[in-house]
């Protein structure tokens, strides 16, 4: 007879060991899996993420305001990075703007650097600035400046304007809207003023 | 009663003007430009002098800007010269269409050696005569070659 209980011991033996082994196995796997996917560090290019973060760059953004007597302002930058040096200043490359006085009259502007100013309320074009109004003039200068409250333009260098059949010199320009009547736009030229009209 | 004179001729009223100034104000919609500050104004061989001078265009029927000036303005020491005389006066008033100046004010005529004073000068570019009018008194200058 113990052939036969020999037989039945080692039956009742595999009937628990076996799910024993089988719970051993799959914890050591979960325990595996759960640490694989933390070990392995993201995959990306370094270099952009410090780019991104050092000089937090807007690509193409555009500013733009109406201002107190009616005129439209809007100016906009290839790339606008904000001035490490002083606060709510943005600088720009390859900048474009347009005002458009009360009147009707718009002036189209192109420069190669500008600068808005938040806080002065005021934006700046500088270097190879060429403006083009909308009676035909192109004015080249080397810098000007726009108000954001108010339709207004000054020239911060000498400034050349060729019209159809004039041509126009002179150290300072200022273009903006008549206090007592905003429908009426004045141009300013202030020093060496010369002028060329052929009739 | 009035004096002839001939020199005032503008030989080429088409010919480029040059206008130098201190300060240019233009006005779009009233169309004027206003030269103020040691004004010069060449045309030709014609000069125009003033701390004052008004360029009025002639508007458009729409509204817009002209290209044909109206009327040009000058008034402060306004001295009008050619290369044979030269006169001055308080205000003077070129009509370019009309090819003619209207001097006002204390007109002081000056030609060659003698000076003509007015009340008012008129002058016709196209033929050059000019017509003092108005108190006209010949003033001999003391000293010239003539009186020897």
């Amino acid at each position: 007879m113990s052939a036969g209980r020999r037989y039945t011991q080692a039956v009742v033996a595999t009937k628990y060991m076996l799910p024993l082994i089988a719970l051993g196995l799959l914890s050591t796997l979960v325990f595996l899996a759960r640490s694989q996917p933390e070990g392995e560090p993201l995959r990306f290019v370094d270099q952009t993420i410090e780019d991104l973060a050092k000089t937090q760059r807007l690509g193409t953004p555009r500013y733009s305001a109406v201002t107190d007597d009616g005129g439209e302002l809007s100016i906009t930058a290839e790339i606008l990075v904000p001035d490490t040096a002083r606060d709510h200043v943005t600088l720009g490359e390859t900048m474009a703007a347009t005002l458009a006085m009360p009147d009707g009259v718009f002036y189209d502007m192109t420069a190669d650097h500008g600068e808005l100013d938040e806080p002065a309320m005021r934006s700046t074009l500088r270097d190879n600035v060429v403006v083009v109004s909308s009676d035909g003039a192109v004015l080249r200068t080397d810098a000007l400046r726009l108000r954001n409250d108010r339709s207004y333009l000054e020239t911060l260098a000498p400034v050349q304007i060729d019209g159809p059949n004039w041509w126009i010199t002179s150290d300072r320009m200022e273009i903006f809207t008549d206090p007592k009547d905003e429908m009426q736009t004045r141009t300013v030229f202030t020093g060496d003023v010369r002028l060329l009209y052929t009739p | 009663q009035g004096t002839e004179t001939g020199g005032f001729r503008n030989s080429d009223p088409d010919a480029p003007v040059e206008v130098t100034s201190d300060r240019l104000d233009l006005a779009r919609a009233e169309g004027t430009a206003l030269f103020t500050g040691n004004v010069l104004a060449v045309q030709g061989d014609m000069r125009l002098t003033a701390q004052w001078v008004l360029v009025t265009y002639l508007l458009n029927p729409d509204g817009t800007l002209g290209d044909d000036i109206d009327t040009i303005t000058a008034r402060d020491d306004v001295l009008l010269i050619t290369p044979e005389e030269a006169a001055e006066g308080n205000e003077a008033i070129y009509t370019p269409l009309t090819n003619s100046v209207v001097m006002t004010g204390d007109v002081l005529l000056t030609q060659g050696g003698n000076t003509v004073a007015g009340d008012r000068l008129i002058v016709d570019l196209e033929t050059g005569l000019g017509e003092v009018q108005g108190r006209v008194r010949t003033v001999l200058q003391p000293g010239t070659d003539e009186d020897q």
